[in-house]
């Protein structure tokens, strides 16, 4: 993770955090800490929202056909390691079908699972006699994926409540990537007729068949895309096709 | 003015009727829209017009700006997309001889991502109106939980889902650039039976050109 001199204005929260929780130094938090520092009193107020005990917050990195996704704990309240390495162990497959299958919260073992009928959030029941707590999927797109998790949470759950720590959920998330990707500018130095032919391509014309619809020779055609492919540093079209995709210069 | 509470509870309820219109109704109501525009913003394709969901915008401007929207949505970089997920914003109407002139010059956009599906939800006001920019964030989720309960709408397209583990990865590494020898190398398997995987590829999905198929799985999130 790269932290530049854009982080500096989190120096001095950083070194009062610290302070506070020496303890948190140990575990999976190292190494995050400019952006933890900002987003750990964040969460410790929606720990409290929701009467809970502990939070963590976990991030899963990205999920295709051939790699499944794997679920990390970013954050987490100090003292929490135990607790939320046996969730994780536990639940991974749950949580991670979940996250790309519906947006909506999940409350394992409520209080009263009849007081939810009414209510978009999962229902998920682990033991009889197991403690509640809340889990807030946030899918942002190919980064920026997780769940804020709330441990042996007490508080009287209703839609109000849950809204609102699912807005606060995505928005710690959102400045979680924020924070590890800076504001980063894609390679936008393509030039128009590059990105006309590449998006033509990518519709499954040949070359000839570019060249005819634009007015232009099959020659040109080619030098526009062999130049788009150097600027993506891509190897050869295909990939530049893949990756212009990905970056958002075609459709 | 109903309370936050009583529109998710009300939206839910909607949902056992089992019509999607109705609950898009109440969203509407909710953040003080005049009308909405439900659309997928990952199923790109300039052949047909089958990604927008569900509207009751004036039919005239679906037509002028439905693809123009989703267009632009899926032109946006993947970072910028991830940190405007789920985040309402305003974008001027720039053909104002086309809206009639009650309504407001301005659409909320709020792009959300439902399962698998990337959606966008356009609204537009009356002329006017005080928005609440807090219950426009209420509605990016509101509108997540709801419509992720209709599996028509959220299910991922079936073109590539039918293809095999050997498939898809052979159409990995040609993603990644890599020639049909090189691929051969990799997964050692001979150039003859990767050819034949990426032939079998190209008559599953439709595709004409390797290209396109790789552009096919890229949109999907396949590779």
């Amino acid at each position: 993770m790269t932290k530049g001199s854009t982080l500096t204005d989190f120096g001095a929260s950083q070194d009062t955090q610290q302070e506070r929780t020496p303890e948190r130094s140990s575990g999976a938090a190292v190494g995050n800490s400019a952006s933890t520092a900002d987003l750990f009193p964040k969460l410790v107020t929606m720990q409290r929202l929701c009467g809970g005990t502990d939070f963590a917050l976990l991030s899963v990195q990205a999920h295709t056909l051939l790699k499944p996704g794997q679920i990390e704990c970013a954050m987490q309240s100090s003292g929490s390691q135990a607790l939320v390495n046996k969730f994780i162990l536990g639940h991974s497959d749950f949580l991670l079908k979940h996250l790309y299958s519906s947006p909506v919260p999940v409350i394992f073992n409520p209080k009263d699972a009849a007081a939810f009928a009414a209510s978009p959030a999962f229902v998920a029941n682990t033991g009889a006699n197991d403690e509640t707590h809340l889990a807030f999927p946030v899918q942002l797109g190919t980064i920026g994926n997780g769940f804020v998790l709330f441990f042996n949470v007490r508080a009287v759950l209703n839609n109000d409540l849950l809204i609102d720590l699912h807005r606060k959920s995505l928005t710690v998330i959102r400045e979680k990537m924020r924070l590890a990707f800076g504001i980063s500018a894609g390679s936008e130095n393509l030039n128009d007729r590059e990105i006309e032919c590449l998006q033509l391509v990518g519709n499954g014309m040949k070359s000839e068949a570019i060249g005819e619809q634009l007015n232009l020779s099959v020659h040109t055609v080619n030098a526009y895309l062999g130049s788009a492919t150097t600027k993506l540093n891509a190897v050869n079209r295909i990939q530049a096709i893949a990756k212009a995709i990905r970056l958002g210069v075609i459709a | 003015m109903n309370t936050r509470g009583s529109f998710i509870h009300d939206l839910e309820a909607q949902r056992t009727c089992g019509h999607l219109t109705g609950g898009m109704e109440l969203i509407c109501a909710y953040a003080g829209a005049r009308s909405y525009l439900l659309a997928r913003t990952d199923l790109y394709s300039d052949r047909n017009h089958d990604f927008i969901v569900t509207s009751n915008w004036p039919f005239n401007l679906v037509r002028r700006f439905g693809a123009a929207l989703v267009d632009c949505e899926a032109r946006t970089s993947e970072v910028r997309r991830c940190l405007q997920a789920f985040e309402p914003t305003f974008q001027e109407i720039d053909a104002p001889e086309d809206l009639a002139s009650d309504y407001a010059q301005r659409m909320c956009l709020i792009p959300y991502n439902a399962g698998q599906a990337r959606m966008l939800l356009a609204l537009l006001f009356d002329k006017d109106i005080s928005l609440s920019h807090d219950r426009l964030r209420d509605v990016a989720l509101a509108v997540a939980y709801y419509t992720s309960q209709y599996p028509e709408i959220v299910s991922i397209n079936n073109t590539l889902s039918d293809l095999t583990v050997r498939e898809v990865e052979c159409l990995s590494w040609i993603g990644e650039g890599k020639t049909s020898d090189e691929i051969a190398l990799i997964i050692g398997i001979s150039r003859n039976t990767v050819n034949n995987y990426i032939t079998s590829i190209m008559n599953k999905t439709g595709a004409k050109t390797r290209s396109e198929a790789v552009a096919l799985a890229v949109r999907q999130r396949i590779i």
